[in-house]
């Protein structure tokens, strides 16, 4: 009972950060228009950092969806099987995934932009997304330790 | 599969059903079905005694290696 409430909390959240990544999609347009009209000489730059931007947000989104998914699971109690370890695995390659457009961005500013402080920005999110990508993909191995034991006992008389 | 489970052999001597079987050691029908056609992959200890003080029977009668 005590896990159903808490998943059930933790979903109403991660339905909130969903929520939260559309707003900001939403919201990037109007930004990028903000951005472009205060530096005129990059406004060429404006369409394809968007799209950068909302691969990101894709990324993050579907990371919340898998999430979700996973919560679901937990709350019926059917955490250890093989598909909660793929959930796990999705989250983790969703992580990776969202470097790569970080990486793009990185080179496509260090291209139009001289001395870019964003950049740094931009590499520090690429640590972080990795070491998130690390751990998820390390509890995914040991849920996928903990449904073999479970299958072990399982078929046990 | 290197292990054979003749616990059909050793109930078919006894003459006990597998029902019967199921209620006297305490496990479900499902998992002494198990068992029975080798779906498992391991047998405790004390499953094993429970089924041989049963039936009577030592536990090299009811399982059995093959090449």
């Amino acid at each position: 009972m005590k896990t159903k409430v808490q998943t059930v909390i933790i979903e109403v959240g991660v339905i909130v950060g969903m929520l939260l990544l559309i707003a900001i999609g939403v919201y990037l347009v109007p930004f990028s228009h903000e951005v472009a009209s205060a530096n005129p000489t990059i406004t060429y730059m404006r369409i394809p950092v968007l799209i950068i931007g909302w691969s990101v947000l894709a990324c993050g989104l579907a990371t919340l969806v898998m999430a979700i998914l996973l919560l679901e699971r937990i709350r019926k109690d059917q955490i250890f099987e093989p598909k909660s370890v793929k959930l796990l695995q999705g989250i983790g390659w969703c992580a990776y995934l969202a470097i790569l457009p970080l990486i793009a961005l990185y080179i496509y500013t260090e291209m139009n932009v001289v001395g870019s402080i964003t950049n740094l920005y931009v590499m520090l999110g690429v640590a972080v997304l990795f070491i998130i990508g690390l751990f998820f993909f390390m509890v995914a191995s040991l849920f996928q330790k903990a449904v073999d034991y479970k299958e072990e006992n399982d078929l046990t008389v | 599969m290197a292990i054979i489970v003749n616990l059909d052999v050793e109930l078919a001597k006894k003459k006990m059903s597998l029902t019967e079987l199921s209620e006297k050691v305490g496990i479900t029908m499902s998992n002494l079905s198990n068992l029975k056609t080798g779906k498992v992959r391991a047998i405790r200890f004390s499953t094993l005694e429970n089924i041989c003080q049963v039936l009577q029977c030592q536990p090299g009668d009811i399982l059995e290696y093959r090449d």
